[in-house]
């Protein structure tokens, strides 16, 4: 696509962080982030914050051996997402389960706001959740970041035309569990 | 499965302006369960855009800590998109709306994300999204934006016309003629443009030598657009009114013929080979950690 008005901010913020400073790395921590989680709770990861500070660190490692622009980012931050979400669902298999005595503590809810947030988004993940994980994926890709069906068959390592199909059976069964739910 | 989904666009039964009209009238609707679809899409959008980052590890703070900078608030905030594509957000409940109302009436495909923000040059006004993804092995997506409130007698409709991974050109219908408004092309390829008294014509190419071409002109009081890709050695051929909405078979009987050499697009069971994984995707999503297993060994980080 041709370059838009936020490459250059991009490529700033690239070049601040490949030289070390603090600034860019901030920078492309809150751009970024925030996206990765939501790809992670999305895909139903069971700890979503720790793959997504895991990409950014692995990201921010391989800084040096990224080339291209915004767009390319975008689907090689996606892509190391993507990686660690499967390694960190191969782990989860193999973990012991916890007992609630056993299970760390979590951070405590600091507001109301987080609750209705949470609220909003486990009605969305509930009906997500009735879609299969490559279908989730590829429609959740498309909807948080608006790729095309190229760049998301890159990231999730498929033909397109195997995401285009994933794409309309997912939103056909949406489609079909919204039906079922009105006639109920 | 779903094959009956997948019929030629030009078979397809499209809406009319009036049911597209009320379609997109209906999108803050609860009542039609197609449009609820189109709402929950929207919502789930923003609801995952609205997710914030989470603190960062001690490994990362250890990165993000470290500023050459005197001026510490400096961070770069990156516009989640760009003023056209702003713009295409704002009509994005009624584009889904209408997306899914075409997929459930004309037996099209709902398309969400970037490909289904259309981005009408001059077409603030636009109020709506078509898409109709002719099936088979070509890849090409033809949109149709309508802008029924438009001026009727200056601009009658806009046509983005996407080519597979090669690009995209936005067209419209001004004086009785065919124009191109813009040209857009992906990474990798580059286009060239002639544009005759009536025609359209702008070529895709790629470092690879591969080319797709679009061609647009009217043909009586419709417009015919062919995308043609050398890679698929195929093309295919869709007719639109110049308002912007797709042609029916009436049209085109009255108004121009067709070459439908587009009879593999009948069925996508190519789509359905390349992803016979997904086959019983219809089922929970209980089967992920099958689904984990196929490809992580690629991490672009462990190259």
């Amino acid at each position: 696509m041709a370059p838009t008005q936020k490459q250059p901010l991009f490529d700033e913020m690239l070049r601040s962080a490949r030289d070390g400073d603090g600034v860019g790395f901030d920078s492309l921590y809150r751009n970024y982030a925030g996206r990765i989680q939501a790809f992670a709770i999305a895909r139903g990861a069971a700890d979503p914050e720790v793959v997504t500070n895991d990409t950014m660190l692995r990201a921010f490692q391989n800084l040096n051996r990224f080339s291209g622009d915004e767009a390319a980012f975008v689907r090689w931050i996606f892509t190391i997402a993507r990686n660690r979400l499967i390694d960190a669902h191969r782990s989860e298999t193999r973990r012991p389960v916890l007992s609630d005595d056993d299970a760390p503590e979590q951070p405590v809810a600091s507001a109301e706001d987080e609750a209705l947030e949470h609220m909003s988004r486990d009605a969305v993940m509930d009906r997500l959740s009735l879609l299969t994980v490559e279908q989730r994926e590829v429609i959740v890709l498309r909807l948080i970041e608006d790729l095309s069906i190229s760049d998301v068959a890159e990231i999730v390592n498929r033909p397109a035309t195997a995401v285009k199909a994933l794409q309309r059976r997912g939103l056909q069964a949406l489609q079909r569990q919204i039906l079922a739910e009105e006639v109920s | 499965m779903n094959d009956q989904d997948d019929v030629y666009q030009g078979d397809m039964e499209p809406l009319t302006p009036d049911e597209l009209d009320a379609a997109l009238a209906e999108a803050t609707s609860a009542a039609d369960p197609e449009h609820v679809t189109a709402r929950f899409l929207h919502e789930a959008s923003q609801t995952l855009r609205s997710v914030q980052p989470p603190t960062p590890s001690p490994a990362l703070s250890e990165f993000i800590g470290v500023s050459t900078s005197t001026d510490t608030d400096m961070v770069i905030v990156l516009p989640r998109h760009s003023a056209v594509e702003a713009s295409a957000q704002q009509r994005k409940p009624k584009m889904f709306a209408s997306l899914a109302t075409a997929a459930a009436t004309t037996g099209g495909k709902l398309l969400v994300g970037a490909a289904a923000l259309v981005s009408v040059a001059g077409g603030a006004h636009a109020t709506g999204v078509v898409d109709l993804v002719p099936d088979g092995d070509n890849e090409q997506t033809v949109q149709v934006a309508t802008q029924p409130d438009g001026p009727a007698d200056e601009v009658l409709g806009d046509f983005r016309i996407a080519a597979g991974q090669a690009g995209s050109v936005l067209l419209y219908v001004e004086d009785g003629a065919v124009v191109s408004a813009a040209v857009s092309s992906e990474d990798g390829w580059s286009a060239e443009q002639s544009e005759g008294d009536e025609d359209v014509k702008v070529v895709f190419t790629n470092e690879d030598g591969d080319e797709v071409v679009v061609m647009a002109r009217l043909e009586g009081e419709l417009v015919r657009v062919e995308v043609a890709d050398d890679q698929d050695d195929d093309s295919e051929i869709s007719f639109f009114e110049a308002n912007g909405s797709p042609a029916t078979i009436a049209d085109m009987d009255n108004g121009s013929s067709r070459s439908d050499d587009s009879d593999s697009s009948s069925s996508d069971s190519s789509d359905d080979s390349d992803s016979s994984d997904d086959d019983s995707d219809d089922d929970s999503s209980d089967d992920d950690s099958d689904s984990d297993d196929d490809d992580s060994d690629d991490d672009p980080d462990d190259d």
